[in-house]
C-alpha cells in the first residue's frame, strides 16, 4: 500500500511538474492526447474556436430575447415613466432639467457612488452570512424576491401593457395569473424544474427587473453603469476579496452558492471528449455567473423597503471571482490528472472525480490536499458502476452567465428604448458585439472574465454616438429627401 | 438551490407528488410546469400525475378562458359590478 501511495505521488509529482513547465501547451496537448492525434497547434485552434462559436450562440440568444422582450416592455408599458419611477424618490440627489449640466452631473455620480457603496456593504453582509453558515437567510432572501418580482412587478407590468392594447380585464382572473405566474415561476427558479422553462422565468425576472430600473432619471444611470462596469472588473480580475473566501467555503460545503444563474445548455449525455473540453470552457463563465447570482440577491437602495427587489450585481462579481480562483484551480486538477494518462478507463474516472471535485475544489496549486483527494477518489471510484458516469456526464457543462449581466445590458437598451428605435438597434448590436468579444476572450484565456465591462463601453460609446450624431443626420437627410 | 442538477431517480416521485399537491391550491399552472419537467418519465405513477395534472390545467384553462370572454363581452351591461370588478378600464367608447 505504502509503496503504491508513494509511486502515485511521484506520478503526480511529474503531472505537476509537466504541468507547471507548459501551462497553455498542455492544455492543447491534453485534448490531442485524448483524440489520439500528435500533431499540435493549429487543429487545436481550430477546436477551440469551433467550441466557442457553439457557445456563444447559446448565451447570445438568451441576452438577444432579453433585450428584445425590455425594449417591448418600455415602449408599450413604460413609455411615459422615465424618471418617474419609485427610486427617485430615494435616490439623493433629484434630476431635475432646471439645474446645469454640471450640478446634475455631480448630483448623479453622488447617487450612483451611493448605490454602489451599498451593494459593497450588502456583499460583505451575504459574505459573512455564508460563511457562518446562514445560508438559509440567503436562500429565503433569493425566494422572497423572486416571488415579489414576479408576482407584483409581472402584475404592474402586465396590467399597464394590457392597458395600452385597451383592453378590459377582471380583478378575478388577473390575480388568478398573476399568483400562478409568481408561484410557478418561484419554484422553476429555486427548486426543480425543466431547463426550458427555468431559463423563460430568469429571462422573464431579468426583463422586469430592468424594466424597473429603467426609471431612473438619466444622468444617474449612465454613471451607475459605468461605474458598476469598473466594479465589476475589479472585483472579478482582482486576485483577493471576499469572493475567494466564498467560493473556498462554498467548496467546503459542496453546495452551490445560493442565487440565480442563467445556465444556457440542455444536458446533454456526451462522450467524455466533449465532456472534458467543454468542462474546461464552461467552468469560468459558470463561475462567473454564480457571482452573479450573487449580485442579484443584494439590495440596491439601503432606504427601500423590506419588499424591493435586490440588484445583486456586486456580490456577482465577488462571487464572479472566487469562482475565477476556483475554476484556475480545477482546471490545474484536471490537467494533472488527465495528463499523460492514455487508458480510457482511467479518464472516464478522472472525469467524474474531476465532476465530483468541482465543488469541492480547494485552492490553487495546492498539492498535498489535492494529490490525497484525487488519489482517494481514484481508487473509490475504480469500484464504481456506470451509474456514475452518467451522473457525471449529465451533470451541466453548460456557459453560465449570471443575471445581473442580463440585467444591465438590458438597463442600457432600455435607456435606448426610451429615445427611438436606431439607438436601440446601435446600441443592441453593440452589447452583443461587447459579449461576443467577452466570450472569445473567455476561450482564449480560459479563466472567468467580467461580462459587464466591455458590452457596457461599447453599448454607452454607441449609443451617445448614435443619439447626438446618427439620428439627426439621419432626421436631416430624410427632410431633404436624399435617400443613402 | 441550483435547478440545473438533475434529479436522481428515487427524488422524482417525492417532487411530483409536491407538485401535484401544490397546484391544488388554485395554481393550475405548476401542474404545467410539472408536466413540462417528467414528460419523459415512464414510471406509472409519476405518469399519472402528470396525465390528470394535465387534464386539470385544461379543464381550468378552460374555465378561465370562458370567464374572460363572458366578462370582456357583458362588462358594460353589467353597471356598478362590472366596474367595480375591472382591473383595467380600456379607454373610449364602443
Amino acid at each position: 500500500m505504502d509503496n503504491k501511495n508513494e509511486g502515485d505521488e511521484q506520478k503526480k509529482k511529474k503531472k505537476h511538474k509537466q504541468k507547471k513547465n507548459t501551462n497553455k501547451v498542455e492544455f492543447y496537448t491534453h485534448y490531442k492526447i485524448h483524440e489520439g492525434k500528435r500533431n499540435p497547434g493549429k487543429e487545436d485552434l481550430d477546436y477551440i474556436v469551433s467550441v466557442y462559436t457553439k457557445q456563444l450562440r447559446k448565451v447570445l440568444i438568451p441576452v438577444a430575447v432579453t433585450m428584445l422582450l425590455v425594449v417591448l416592455v418600455i415602449r408599450t408599458a413604460y413609455k411615459d415613466q422615465e424618471d418617474e419611477g419609485a427610486f427617485n424618490d430615494i435616490m439623493i440627489y433629484d434630476e431635475s432639467e432646471d439645474d446645469s449640466a454640471a450640478f446634475r452631473f455631480g448630483g448623479a455620480l453622488l447617487n450612483a457612488v451611493i448605490v454602489i457603496a451599498v451593494i459593497l456593504v450588502v456583499t460583505v453582509i451575504m459574505v459573512c452570512l455564508y460563511m457562518n453558515g446562514f445560508d438559509w437567510i440567503l436562500v429565503g432572501w433569493v425566494v422572497l424576491s423572486v416571488f415579489v418580482i414576479l408576482t407584483f412587478y409581472g402584475l404592474l407590468t402586465g396590467l399597464q401593457i394590457i392597458q395600452y392594447t385597451n383592453k378590459s380585464l377582471d380583478w378575478i382572473s388577473t390575480l388568478i395569473i398573476a399568483l400562478n405566474f409568481g408561484i410557478a415561476g418561484t419554484i422553476s427558479i429555486v427548486w426543480k424544474s425543466a431547463k426550458i422553462v427555468n431559463q423563460i422565468f430568469l429571462i422573464i425576472i431579468s426583463v422586469l427587473f430592468a424594466a424597473i430600473l429603467s426609471t431612473l432619471p438619466e444622468y444617474t444611470t449612465w454613471i451607475l453603469l459605468v461605474l458598476l462596469a469598473i466594479y465589476d472588473l475589479i472585483v472579478v480580475l482582482s486576485p483577493k476579496g471576499p469572493l475567494k473566501m466564498l467560493v473556498e467555503t462554498a467548496e467546503k460545503k459542496g453546495k452551490p452558492i445560493p442565487g440565480l444563474i442563467y445556465s444556457s445548455m440542455v444536458w446533454f449525455m456526451s462522450t467524455l471528449d466533449k465532456n472534458k473540453k467543454k468542462k474546461k470552457n464552461n467552468k469560468k463563465k459558470k463561475k462567473r455567473e454564480e457571482e452573479k447570482e450573487m449580485k442579484k440577491q443584494k439590495k440596491k437602495r439601503k432606504k427601500s423597503s423590506s419588499s424591493s427587489v435586490s440588484n445583486g450585481s456586486e456580490s456577482d462579481d465577488i462571487l464572479l471571482n472566487n469562482q475565477k480562483i476556483n475554476l484556475n484551480s480545477s482546471e490545474s486538477e484536471s490537467e494533472s490528472e488527465i495528463n499523460p494518462i492514455h487508458d480510457s478507463d482511467e479518464i472516464d474516472k478522472e472525469e467524474t472525480e474531476e465532476n465530483e471535485k468541482k465543488t469541492t475544489n480547494i485552492k490553487l496549486r495546492k498539492k498535498g490536499n489535492e494529490n490525497n483527494n484525487v488519489k482517494k477518489k481514484k481508487k473509490t471510484q475504480r469500484n464504481n458502476t456506470k451509474k456514475e458516469k452518467e451522473s457525471s456526464a449529465l451533470l451541466d457543462h453548460s456557459p453560465k452567465l449570471g443575471l445581473g449581466d442580463f440585467i444591465f445590458y438590458s438597463l442600457l437598451i432600455s435607456k435606448a428604448a426610451y429615445q427611438d428605435y436606431t439607438t436601440v438597434f446601435t446600441c443592441f448590436v453593440a452589447i452583443l458585439m461587447g459579449l461576443s468579444l467577452t466570450l472569445f476572450f473567455l476561450a482564449l484565456l480560459q479563466k472567468a472574465l467580467p461580462a459587464l465591462p466591455l458590452s457596457i463601453l461599447f453599448g454607452i460609446i454607441f449609443f451617445f454616438i448614435t443619439s447626438n450624431v446618427l439620428v439627426p443626420m439621419i432626421s436631416l437627410v430624410f427632410q431633404s429627401h436624399v435617400f443613402l | 438551490m441550483d435547478p440545473t442538477i438533475p434529479l436522481k431517480e428515487e427524488e422524482k416521485e417525492s417532487v411530483c407528488k409536491k407538485m401535484w399537491i401544490i397546484g391544488f391550491f388554485g395554481l393550475p399552472f405548476v401542474w404545467f410546469t410539472m408536466a413540462c419537467y417528467f414528460w419523459k418519465e415512464k414510471h406509472p405513477k409519476i405518469r399519472f400525475y402528470v396525465f390528470w395534472g394535465l387534464v386539470g390545467f385544461f379543464t381550468e384553462l378552460l374555465i378561465l378562458v370562458f370567464w374572460m370572454g363572458i366578462f370582456v363581452s357583458k362588462r358594460d351591461s353589467w353597471g356598478e359590478t362590472g366596474e367595480s370588478l375591472s382591473a383595467v378600464l380600456p379607454v373610449g367608447t364602443q
